[in-house]
């Protein structure tokens, strides 16, 4: 093998192949202008924004086209961030997307104007730029110029999956170049009812990643910019759940969860935690325990990420029957990281009136799950056994 | 064929075996044919829109102006044949063509002939076997019996899934038969990089397509050409709607890779065929 066989780790960006007239093209790398041997860049995450080359690869363009010497790139190298070329008009501009959108200020509004699609993409790749707005003005723009029908049919397949498909691969790393798991990918689909929308993950999706809503914290968004709540459905809990095993867990509680702390403000929420169980409390209540619920997931106020289940409880509050409550536990999995040592949260709801009235402190929580897939919560005196 | 295709020595005839052997295979109830997919590449997806025809072009493997078409599957064919399969594969533009009105095919495969041309089967090709002991009938019902004969059903057939007692129930001496498997094992998708044009049945017909015709049931395309930046797309959007032709299009990002587009468009095609209730 001779040194220019070698797999490249530097090369410049000197040219690049047209899709069409605007928008995004394909960058085109050589040794140096001119060079007989042209490659195109390899991401480390297809389609990731984000994602540095990973190496670069031989290609044979049909109608390359040089870039002018001062929009050359001369070192573009392995493990840099992704380059691109995007042409408007008589004009090219290259390098990241922060930079090009940062070239394009003066001609934005053309391009939202006529190409909105691909400035969408464009911003997808620039931190702190509000694509919420330009993803509803890309809607606005296929409903205006083709019909409403095709605008929700771009939202779903191309915009809310593609978001969908790229955290898919990101969660799933290596695994997702599989030919088991790129056909699962092929499978995945976002179904809208009204205003949720159901992401469905085929098998064997859910049994590689356990993924929940929170982890597509870009998707929830995307959702919410359209009045849309995301759920997370696996082909496990599509099906009739013929198997739940009895379960149950409690715990002690403490001033905070009785709502008596002496200084702040009252949560309105006990904290789910691993209370002694050979469990891990971070994920145990959203994962395994309230599993089979319907989780919701949704961008909070102070931006938390957050999946919400509203759950049927057979309430016993120290000895009196309330009948079926309904509940929310929330999950979310950046309480972890702020430090606060749980990720769940029982919200009290309407059990609040009953825990005002009475000082549950030093009293015992008790969640039952049955076979039947209900489930049920004690306030008892002592420790059930 | 062209000169770097093994040539038939003369008064030794083609077997024609696996046309033997889907003779017999009857489908419980007639299959309709699918529709049958031509991807090229967006240049000449445009041109074709443009002309309102998919021309037909020289084949260097036949050596004969041909269209080369798979059934059902959005495989795209070798370098050998048509195209440069760069271009096809980083900027793919597809046709989705009922086969109703198309009349009788020139010929008919069980594979990707310029692959097999190209040598990209690699060793699982036999080389006791010539290229045409593998040729179907030139008929789209003789292609419903080879994917009842090797698959079962056209969405077995559709996902590349061979009948699991197919080999087994061949005896030693169907050469072809087995050789063809051995090829056609290449698409399973249990395998860690599934070609799936080693079992896509390749329809080539001797006449161009016209478009105006109704043959083309759907176009898929990079999203970007529905964009009309200053009426570039203007002649094409306008070329489209005059044509009544239907559309789907994919999100095409330069840092995605051929593997990516692939997949995206056979889930569009597969969607299209779940749609139209074919598979």
């Amino acid at each position: 093998m001779s040194i220019d066989d070698a797999a490249p780790e530097e090369l410049a960006l000197i040219g690049y192949e047209k899709l069409a007239a605007h928008g995004f093209a394909l960058p085109c790398f050589a040794r140096t202008p001119g060079a007989n041997t042209v490659y195109v860049a390899r991401p480390s995450r297809p389609g990731d924004s984000t994602a540095p080359i990973e190496g670069f690869d031989i290609y044979e363009p049909e109608e390359i086209q040089s870039l002018p010497p001062e929009k050359r790139i001369d070192r573009a190298r392995v493990g840099d961030p992704w380059v691109d070329v995007f042409l408007w008009g008589d004009d090219v501009f290259a390098g990241t997307k922060p930079q090009i959108w940062s070239s394009i200020a003066g001609i934005r509004n053309d391009i939202a104007a006529n190409a909105p699609l691909s400035l969408l993409n464009l911003a997808e790749g620039v931190p702190g730029v509000a694509t919420g707005d330009l993803a509803r003005a890309a809607f606005a723009w296929l409903e205006r110029r083709q019909s409403t029908d095709a605008a929700s049919e771009w939202r779903i397949s191309v915009y809310f999956r593609g978001i969908a498909i790229r955290t898919l691969r990101r969660l799933l790393k290596t695994a997702a170049y599989t030919s088991r798991i790129r056909r699962a990918l092929q499978s995945v689909e976002l179904v809208q009812n009204d205003t949720t929308l159901s992401l469905r993950l085929p098998a064997p999706i859910p049994e590689t990643l356990h993924t929940t809503a929170t982890d597509f914290g870009g998707l929830i968004r995307a959702a919410q910019e359209f009045g849309f709540h995301l759920i997370i459905v696996d082909d496990e809990s599509a099906t009739p759940a013929t198997t739940v095993q009895a379960s149950h867990w409690s715990k002690k509680l403490s001033r905070s969860d009785a709502q008596r702390k002496s200084t702040g403000n009252q949560r309105g929420s006990i904290t789910l935690v691993q209370a002694g169980y050979p469990i891990d409390g971070q994920t145990y209540f959203r994962r395994d325990f309230f599993k089979a619920a319907k989780w919701v997931g949704e961008i909070t106020r102070t931006s938390e990420v957050r999946e919400t289940a509203v759950i049927s409880f057979k309430v016993n509050f120290l000895g009196k029957d309330l009948g079926a409550l309904p509940l929310s536990v929330t999950y979310a999995p950046n309480r972890e990281a702020n430090q606060t040592n749980y990720t769940s949260l029982l919200h009290l709801g309407p059990l609040a009136p009953h825990v005002g009235a009475t000082d549950v402190t030093g009293k015992w929580l008790r969640l039952d799950r049955r076979t039947d897939g209900s489930y049920a919560l004690s306030i008892l005196d002592r420790a059930a056994p | 064929m062209n000169a770097g295709t093994p040539r038939r020595p003369r008064g030794n005839p083609a077997k024609r075996e696996l046309v033997e052997l889907a003779a017999d295979s009857r489908p419980n109830h007639p299959l309709e044919p699918p529709d049958l997919v031509h991807v090229t590449s967006v240049g000449w997806g445009r041109r074709i829109v443009a002309t309102s025809r998919i021309e037909t072009r020289r084949c260097p493997v036949f050596e004969r102006d041909l269209i080369y078409i798979f059934m059902a599957r959005p495989a795209y064919r070798f370098r050998d044949g048509d195209a440069k399969s760069a271009q096809i594969s980083r900027f793919p533009f597809v046709f989705v063509i009922s086969p109703q009105a198309l009349g009788d095919p020139f010929h008919v495969y069980p594979f990707d002939t310029g692959a097999y041309v190209a040598d990209v089967y690699g060793t699982t090709i036999d080389p006791t076997l010539y290229l045409d002991d593998y040729e179907l009938t030139p008929s789209i019902e003789a292609t419903l019996q080879h994917i009842t004969w090797a698959f079962g059903s056209k969405t077995a057939y559709f996902e590349g899934a061979l009948r699991v007692d197919l080999a087994d129930s061949l005896p030693f001496w169907r050469s072809v038969g087995r050789g063809w498997i051995d090829i056609a094992n290449l698409a399973a998708t249990g395998r860690d990089r599934p070609d799936a044009r080693a079992s896509a049945i390749e329809i080539a017909y001797a006449r161009s397509i016209d478009l105006r015709q109704g043959h083309v049931r759907l176009l898929v395309f990079p999203q970007q050409f529905i964009e009309d930046a200053r009426g570039q797309n203007a002649d094409f959007l306008a070329e489209l709607g005059k044509l009544g032709l239907a559309y789907k299009t994919y999100d095409w990002r330069p840092n995605e890779t051929p593997d990516s587009f692939t997949d995206e468009i056979t889930r569009i095609v597969r969607r299209h065929f779940d749609d139209t209730g074919q598979l």
